[in-house]
């Protein structure tokens, strides 16, 4: 038997909601290791940058190279498939980090804090409009991560570095698993 | 299409048909997954997707991941095709606004 108009409509609005729920599903599965990844990429670096700080530079080189080839060979695993190696994703990387640099080559800021503090606000930035998109948890963690970034630049100038080494990272390790859990 | 495709028509199979649609290329859903955005029990589910698969329509892969058993379902081309036409057929109705 033929479908009603209203039947038609019921079905279409299913495979909608399914399709949002589906879509929301992968982005936070593909989205949750490379958090998990830069979230212990971040605590080494800002560990460094707190602990060790006149080799800072050295070891955020350092970080930076072995986050976009990881980032790169993770990218070869997504969606339970292999595939080769993500050339998109690691110059999509070498591009953030291209524009990172040409960004502060421009304003030129005057202490380590700020680089710190902006590099972190990008990121969050970067996670919120993600969520608009995918769903609301990485939007979350964009807000969550933002939040702690100011928060620690404004009241704990002191020991910043320290600051987002421990709840920065922590807090991207932690939005990483609870993406995986969905 | 003067009837609608009787394998996605039902509303589970048509739920795990737009789920697995949104998929880029040959990436696959794990069932876990597909179960909490179906919203279906594990063996309702389980018992659909064998529907979908024997009429060619989804690809099944079962592995382990360590000792913890694993599988994973993504749409064939046929299935793919299928989902299409059922969709270009739903619309067709509302278009035309059709009644039984």
């Amino acid at each position: 038997m033929p479908l009603s108009r209203e039947q038609a409509e019921g079905a279409l609005r299913d495979i909608t909601q399914t399709e949002r729920r589906s879509a929301s599903a992968y982005g936070y599965k593909s989205a949750a290791p490379y958090l998990i990844l830069w979230g212990i990429l971040w605590m080494i670096g800002y560990g460094a940058t707190d602990l060790t700080p006149h080799i800072s530079g050295l070891v955020w080189a350092g970080v930076c190279l072995v986050g976009t080839v990881a980032s790169a060979l993770l990218g070869m695993r997504g969606g339970g498939v292999k595939r080769p190696f993500s050339w998109r994703i690691f110059f999509s990387w070498i591009a953030a980090i291209f524009f990172i640099c040409a960004i502060f080559t421009v304003i030129k800021p005057s202490d380590g804090a700020q680089v710190g503090a902006v590099i972190p606000l990008l990121v969050a930035c970067s996670y919120v409009i993600m969520g608009i998109w995918i769903g609301t948890r990485l939007a979350i963690a964009g807000i969550i991560i933002a939040a702690l970034t100011l928060f620690g630049f404004f009241y704990l100038a002191a020991h910043f570095a320290l600051w987002m080494a421990v709840v920065g990272g922590v807090t991207l390790i932690g939005t990483g698993l609870w993406l995986r859990s969905v | 299409m003067e009837q609608p495709d009787a394998i996605i028509h039902q509303p589970v199979r048509l739920k795990i048909m737009a789920a697995l649609k949104v998929l880029p290329g040959d990436d696959m859903l794990e069932f876990v997954r597909l179960k909490t955005i179906v919203g279906a029990t594990e063996g309702n589910l389980g018992a659909h997707i064998t529907t979908l698969e024997e009429a060619g329509y989804a690809e099944v892969e079962k592995d382990f991941v360590g000792k913890k058993p694993r599988t994973r379902v993504r749409l064939s081309k046929k299935g793919r095709r299928a989902f299409e036409d059922y969709v270009a057929y739903l619309r067709d109705i509302i278009d035309t606004g059709a009644q039984p």
